[in-house]
């Protein structure tokens, strides 16, 4: 307790003596409207991972009487969000709040909650709160530290945390040629047990039931071309709320490791880009009273991104490859069964993994999307089937004021994953998307831009194929953008 | 025969012996004697005599109203023992202009002065020439002789020349920059003044350099947009299309540079240019009447830099694997196909190179630097902050981005290309800075919406900087300068940027910006 004062009073003296005499203020963010026709719509935050074999589900593309979601008709409807980033301070500290707001022309008005409060009358009180965080260096020394709720970026494009909002504490040192970075962010302090009450301090047993998120990263040059990132990381979960694979359902208590590398090489025609990254440990069960004592973790992911000059424009082809597992029925041994996926930070909270670097609109997340946060496969886990994705785009400036891009993409699973003895998907085949963007700049910080994506479907989602159970239709959308930046 | 002349003008205007009189001078409104309507140039004069005569002697003068006094009277009330008069009046096809010095108390006449002016845009530096003059035989103080300009000015182009088709050349007897009095003591600003600006440019210039880049002997300015370089010429105050030359829409200028790197005595433009996410800046020289690249893919920001011992050098610093900086800054020299390192410039900037200046006289040591958020910084070799203003200087409209648009941002990463600061160094003296003052949002900065610009002269006191002189500050947005010629000096010609905007008296988001290239004199 003494040591634990000691900490937090070095820390407020060292903060005391960085606050400059004069701080500056600065206001930036963007106000973006998005008319959108499609003819899916998620219900928000949610995957469409679920084969076409399976039974309906909120998130899945079958519909079977009101649950599922309708692929036969087209929807339009109109979304906002509007970014507000108040940043105080100077070079040596600085503090953080960044607010966002979210709604859906016609939603609700008059209302308490987020992504609401666009109906009639307005007068909602939904503003959300992304970020509030202190920043600061020591000073004459290359420590710097950002403490409280802030945008964690991890070294995999956001396949564990996709710049997801984080409370904990970052810090980065250098000691040359190596830049640190030591994280710690606290997942969840659920204290009820089992439910989703979210950091609700109602329990007993308070300082339980809890996950946090420890890493190290290690970024060195090798040479002048090579920029290379070490990673260790380490979730530890005593039963807090986590979307467990479901052979590990019943287990309440998760050690997660990560072991990673990734590279960057910059060559005269392409800079390569790469990662592997691989998870162990194990899901166990605290009570000691089940069947299934224990659930070893074991899977990995790789990726490999090319970015080059292409004539007049730029060009990139992707590769993802996530590990799946092949049978969630596997687990019957009470300590040797295996989880053969990876755990992600989208299994604590949807769309924390974010991986939308390969700009697709349909098949992954996309950095465009609002309310209706909605693909193909959200979670890189791929609801434990693992992924193989293949994508490509150009883009290209067509005059001072206009650029376009065309992107293509290839979902499959890696395993089509049996839910029961007889249920599994028919194909691993996810889907096909092609998509295309013009975008028109208005003037200096205000653009207008066209979107378009047409998804075709695989396999996966194939069912009976009879009138009474169709397959779902392919998956469309065509949305304008327009977003003033400042 | 003009140049003869000036020559001549000079020659008679040596005295024999030079009488030594206070330094207290009161300067009367100089006459027109012409019916061509030059008033505005003529009444300049008074106070840009007033400037050179500080500059040149630190001489106290008044500049008299013109009223019902009699100048001489006012001069008596003021105390002071001298009155200059000056009269400008056309003689044939130029101009002639003359001055009389007055012993006030006694009504002698102390001294009189003439010099010859070809055409209206040679009367100011001709002003220059009899500034030393006056200087020499009133108070003693030897200044550097220069030949006055004298030649008629050439005929250019009204408009840029089609593609493939060249420009007339200047005339082999075309005029050398405006030429102004090399002070033998310390100088320092006292003033700069608009004295022109050119066309409407149709192009959001926000970067400019000078040097002769054609090789006739007087420099050319260099202005870019994101992917045009435009080449004007300066004849006295007029600034004249030459060149264009533009790449298609995949790249983006950074910025420019003009230097001689090859020495062969003909300056080269070097353009930092951003192609997708690679630099590939280039060297561009004048061959024939067009100008051709000499060297591609240079992988380098590249900025022009004092390298502490009175050489302007070009510098340079890489893009990084993973970050828009990386890696030393380091001088760049000419090998004969491309700008290799040449020794690494003894100062570490973690947010690029532009709107970094060496400090002068202690380049070694210390540096300028307009840091990311405008502000004017004194940086130690490790990139510390030994000071830093209050006030935002640079004013930058143009950028890169780096990076995406993120969950937890609002959009890429920007990187503003920062202004300039040109040491204007006075021996024994503070050292003094150029540089462009912008007034900016300081909470919406990223609107980057000005209230007016400027150019500021700074001088370093030891305990931080105080303005020593300014122009008048603009409406619209000042992108960039560059001192024609390079040398600072009384006289010498400034050349800026300013974007105006169609839709608004001040620079904002206009759709269609237009550029004007004004031309301010320092004194």
């Amino acid at each position: 307790m003494r040591k634990g004062w000691l900490v937090l009073l070095a820390m407020a003296l060292v903060v005391a003596l960085a606050v400059p005499a004069s701080a500056e203020m600065k206001l930036n963010g963007f106000y973006r409207v998005k008319p959108t026709v499609s003819n899916y719509v998620g219900a928000g935050n949610l995957s469409f991972s679920v084969p076409g074999m399976e039974s309906a589900a909120a998130a899945s593309l079958i519909k079977t009487g009101s649950t599922g979601v309708e692929t036969d008709r087209t929807r339009a409807w109109t979304e906002m969000r509007n970014r507000l980033r108040f940043e105080v301070g100077d070079e040596n500290v600085k503090g953080v709040t960044f607010f966002e707001l979210d709604g859906v022309f016609g939603d609700t008005g008059g209302n308490t909650g987020r992504n609401q409060g666009f109906a009639s009358n307005g007068d909602s009180i939904n503003l959300e709160t992304k970020n509030a965080y202190l920043w600061f260096k020591v000073p004459n020394t290359t420590l710097d530290f950002t403490i409280g709720l802030q945008g964690y970026m991890d070294e995999f494009a956001g396949l564990l945390f996709g710049a997801s909002d984080q409370a904990g504490v970052v810090a980065n040192y250098t000691y040359n040629p190596v830049k640190f970075r030591f994280t710690w962010i606290k997942l969840r302090d659920d204290v009820t047990g089992g439910g989703p009450a979210n950091n609700a301090w109602s329990s007993s047993n308070a300082g339980g039931n809890e996950a946090d998120y420890y890493a190290i990263d290690a970024k060195f040059n090798a040479s002048k071309d090579v920029a290379t990132t070490l990673h260790f990381g380490f979730i530890r979960d005593t039963n807090s709320y986590i979307v467990q694979p479901a052979e590990a359902a019943s287990l309440e208590s998760l050690k997660a490791y990560y072991l990673g590398l990734n590279a960057t090489a910059k060559f005269a025609p392409a800079t390569v880009t790469g990662f592997f990254h691989y998870n162990f440990g194990d899901f166990t069960d605290d009570t000691a009273g089940g069947t299934i004592q224990k659930v070893k973790i074991g899977g990995f992911a790789a990726s490999l991104r090319a970015d080059a000059n292409l004539g007049p424009g730029k060009a990139f082809l992707e590769g993802l490859y996530v590990t799946g597992d092949d049978d969630q029925t596997a687990a019957t041994a009470t300590t040797t069964n295996k989880y053969k996926s990876i755990v992600t930070g989208s299994d604590f909270a949807a769309l924390t993994s974010y991986y939308f670097r390969p700009d697709l609109t349909i098949l992954f997340p996309n950095i465009d999307m609002i309310n209706s946060a909605t693909a193909l496969a959200l979670n890189p886990n791929n609801g434990g089937r693992g992924l193989m994705l293949v994508a490509a785009g150009y883009s290209q400036k067509f005059s001072d004021k206009v650029t376009g891009k065309f992107g293509a993409g290839y979902l499959a699973a890696d395993k089509k994953r049996k839910s029961s003895a007889t249920t599994e998907a028919k194909g691993k085949a996810m889907g096909t998307e092609i998509n295309a963007n013009v975008n028109y700049n208005i003037t200096k910080g205000l653009d207008f831009g066209l979107y378009g994506a047409y998804a075709f479907l695989g396999s996966f989602y194939d069912r009976t194929g009879t009138a009474s159970d169709p397959n779902p239709s392919d998956l469309y959308t065509v949305f304008g953008r327009l977003n003033f930046a400042f | 025969m003009v140049c003869l002349l000036a020559l001549a003008s000079l020659c008679l205007s040596l005295p024999a012996v030079a009488a030594e009189y206070p330094r207290r001078v009161a300067i009367a409104p100089f006459a027109t004697l012409t019916k061509e309507d030059i008033q505005h140039t003529v009444s300049v004069l008074p106070r840009l005599l007033s400037s050179r005569l500080m500059a040149l002697a630190g001489a106290e003068v008044a500049l008299l109203p013109s009223g019902e006094k009699q100048p001489v009277e006012q001069a008596k009330a003021a105390g002071l023992p001298l009155l200059l008069q000056g009269t400008v009046a056309k003689l044939g096809k130029g101009y002639s202009i003359d001055v009389t010095a007055t012993e006030v108390g006694s009504g002698k006449m102390a001294g009189a002065f003439f010099a010859a002016a070809a055409t209206e845009d040679e009367i100011i530096p001709q002003l220059g020439i009899l500034s030393g003059e006056i200087v020499e035989k009133l108070f003693g103080i030897k200044t550097a002789v220069r030949v006055a300009p004298a030649a008629p000015a050439p005929a250019y182009p009204a408009a840029f020349p089609a593609a493939g088709t060249a420009a007339p050349p200047p005339a082999a007897s075309a005029a050398p920059p405006p030429a102004a009095p090399v002070p033998s003591g310390p100088w320092e600003p006292r003033s700069i003044v608009k004295v022109s600006s050119s066309d409407k440019i149709p192009d959001e210039l926000f970067r400019i350099a000078g040097g002769d880049v054609d090789g006739d002997g007087s420099p050319e300015l260099v202005a870019i947009g994101s992917r045009r370089i435009w080449v004007y010429k300066v004849n006295g105050d007029k600034v004249m299309p030459f060149k264009k030359t533009e790449k298609s829409n995949s790249h983006q200028f950074l910025n420019v540079e003009v230097a001689d790197i090859d020495g062969d005595g003909r300056s080269e433009i070097v353009v930092t240019d951003l192609v997708g996410d690679r630099l590939q800046s280039f060297v561009l020289k004048y061959k024939g009447d067009v100008f051709d690249p000499v060297a591609l893919d240079i992988p380098y920001y590249v900025v022009s830099l004092e390298d502490g011992k009175g050489n302007r050098r070009l510098a340079g610093q890489s893009r990084g694997v993973v970050e828009p900086f990386s890696g030393k800054v380091v001088y760049l020299k000419w090998d004969g196909k491309t700008l290799i390192p040449d020794g690494n410039v003894p100062v570490s900037v973690a947010s690029g190179v532009f709107g970094l200046a060496s400090f002068p006289g202690n380049a070694e040591n210390r540096f300028l630097y307009i840091d990311a958020d405008e502000h004017l910084r004194i940086l130690d070799p490790k990139g510390k902050t030994v000071y830093k203003t209050k006030e935002y200087y640079s004013g930058a409209i143009h950028l890169f981005t780096w990076g995406t648009e993120t969950r937890s941002n609002v959009g890429a990463d920007k990187h503003y290309i920062r202004g300039r600061i040109s040491p204007v160094y006075s021996e024994g003296k503070s050292p003094v800075f150029l540089l462009r003052q912008a007034k900016g949002n300081t909470l919406l900065k990223d609107l980057r919406t000005f209230d007016w610009s400027r150019l500021v002269f700074l001088a370093w006191t030891g305990e931080g900087f105080s303005e020593r002189a300014a122009s008048e500050k603009i409406d619209n947005l000042m992108t960039d300068f560059v001192i024609v010629g390079g040398k600072p000096g009384p006289g010498r010609l400034v050349a800026a940027p300013v974007v105006e905007s169609s839709l608004s008296t001040s620079y904002s988001y206009a759709s269609e910006a237009v550029t004007r290239i004004h031309l301010y004199r320092m004194d």
